[in-house]
């Protein structure tokens, strides 16, 4: 036996082998595309690079201010998501405002401070805004914070998350001539103040008038350190700051804030026995 | 056309069978024979040799498969041809002189040889079947098919020195199974 004898053999082997194999495309096998390591390398910095302009990207991209108007509550809705070094620009026609949630209060007697801008295209730096003074929110007022951070930052704006302002504190028609913004509450014993700050901004040529029931208005001049009373009626023609102070006898009282026609707002002051101290309420 | 419809074709001896079968099988018949004889010539003529045989086999046989019957018939035509261009080029006619006398010689076809010949062919058909499929590919292409390694790796996609080192192993093997199967 030779190999002559073997391939003669061959040539009669079962007739499956051959159909199956004469079609050489049906048994072609499939090349696997490696692909070199200078590729793979090539791809993995590309990937690496985009990471990097993502997060570039994202941090170019800090939460600022980001305020919209909600026509279904009427509000003014102010929504913290991004943070700049200085605030959106806004205007009293179009009712928008910017607001600064002071986290340190807590949210059961939390204090909003908002302002609102006379001039449209003004901008207000953050640290001017930081250093703003605060008003009461009603605490009854369910929906005054949608959500309440739990954040003990002061500089709360350093602090990326979002939060939603429905500013109804603020009535309409007082929109319409400034808002008053109340410096924290009044302890008569504790205080350094001689009363409860009042900073009332206003927009030029409508002069508002605030009478109190009871107490009286002070003014205080920071350079020579006098105090002048100006009785328990006030009027503001101006943006300016200045005080209400008890009498000795007052307990809860009332300051309303009319434009000479009718009342835009009213501050009620209540007075808590137990910690000695006043607070002030902005009402409708 | 279906296998089936041709040998129909050739059953009715219709003269549209040659062209149906050459339609379908010129192409692995022109490989098996071109592998073999190395001439395109040569080739075509075995083809058209195969076809005649074709002809002439069918009827009264009806192969099952058609494809390997016609493969086996140009394969063992061109070894043939083979044979005959072998003999021709021998030197002088020294050759062709013991090929003729070849003729005066009874056929040396015993029942023996012939039984040899198939239990050869059914340990080698067991072989096949204990291959891998990619191992029965490069076998039955090569020895049955005579696929250059050239070939074999346009068809595999493997290197041809990794071909060359699969048949040997594939020869090897075959070889201790020959043994094993006291063919040899």
């Amino acid at each position: 036996m030779n190999g002559k004898d073997i391939f003669n053999a061959v040539g009669n082997i079962d007739d499956k082998y051959i159909s199956e194999f004469a079609d050489t495309s049906k048994f072609k096998k499939k090349k696997i595309f490696l692909l070199s390591p200078k590729f793979y390398g090539s791809i993995a910095a590309v990937f690496v690079l985009g990471i990097a302009v993502f997060i570039a990207l994202q941090q170019k991209n800090r939460p600022s201010i980001d305020i919209q108007n909600d026509s279904v509550h009427n509000n003014t809705v102010i929504s913290e998501t991004k943070q700049t070094e200085s605030i959106a620009e806004v205007s009293p026609e179009s009712s928008i405002y910017s607001a600064h949630y002071d986290v340190s209060k807590g949210s059961e007697h939390s204090t909003n401070n908002i302002i609102p801008y006379s001039t449209p295209s003004k901008s207000i730096p953050y640290e001017e805004r930081h250093d703003a003074d605060y008003i009461d929110i009603p605490s009854e007022e369910p929906h005054a914070y949608e959500e309440a951070p739990t954040a003990t930052n002061e500089n709360s704006l350093d602090v990326i998350f979002s939060i939603k302002v429905y500013a109804a504190e603020i009535p309409e028609k007082l929109s319409k001539n400034g808002a008053v913004q109340i410096k924290g509450d009044f302890d008569p014993l504790m205080s350094s103040s001689t009363g409860i700050g009042i900073e009332f901004q206003v927009t030029p040529y409508e002069p508002v008038t605030l009478q109190a029931e009871s107490g009286y208005f002070v003014t205080w001049d920071k350079d020579s350190g006098v105090i002048t009373e100006h009785g328990s009626s006030f009027t503001v023609s101006e943006t300016t700051d200045f005080f209400w102070t008890f009498d000795g006898e007052t307990n809860n009282t009332a300051i309303k804030v009319t434009d000479g026609n009718s009342v835009l707002s009213t501050i009620n002051i209540s007075y808590d026995e137990s910690t000695n101290t006043f607070y002030a309420q902005n009402t409708e | 056309m279906e296998d089936e419809k041709i040998i129909e074709l050739f059953f009715g001896r219709s003269e549209s069978a040659i062209k149906e079968l050459a339609a379908k099988f010129e192409k692995v018949c022109m490989t098996v024979s071109m592998n073999i004889l190395g001439s395109r010539e040569d080739a075509e003529e075995c083809i058209n040799d195969t076809y005649l045989a074709v002809w002439n086999a069918i009827p009264p046989q009806k192969p099952d498969n058609l494809t390997a019957f016609i493969c086996k018939i140009a394969r063992n035509l061109s070894l043939k041809k083979s044979s005959y261009n072998s003999a021709e080029k021998r030197q002088g006619n020294y050759g062709n002189c013991i090929d003729e006398l070849n003729e005066c010689i009874p056929a040396q076809h015993t029942v023996e040889s012939e039984t040899e010949f198939a239990e050869l062919s059914d340990t080698v058909n067991k072989f096949i079947s204990s291959l891998d499929k990619t191992n029965q590919f490069l076998f039955v292409r090569r020895y049955f098919f005579s696929d250059s390694y050239e070939s074999l790796s346009k068809h595999t996609g493997l290197k041809e020195q990794a071909i060359r080192t699969r048949l040997s192993r594939i020869r090897s093997n075959l070889k201790k199974f020959l043994a094993e199967q006291e063919v040899l």
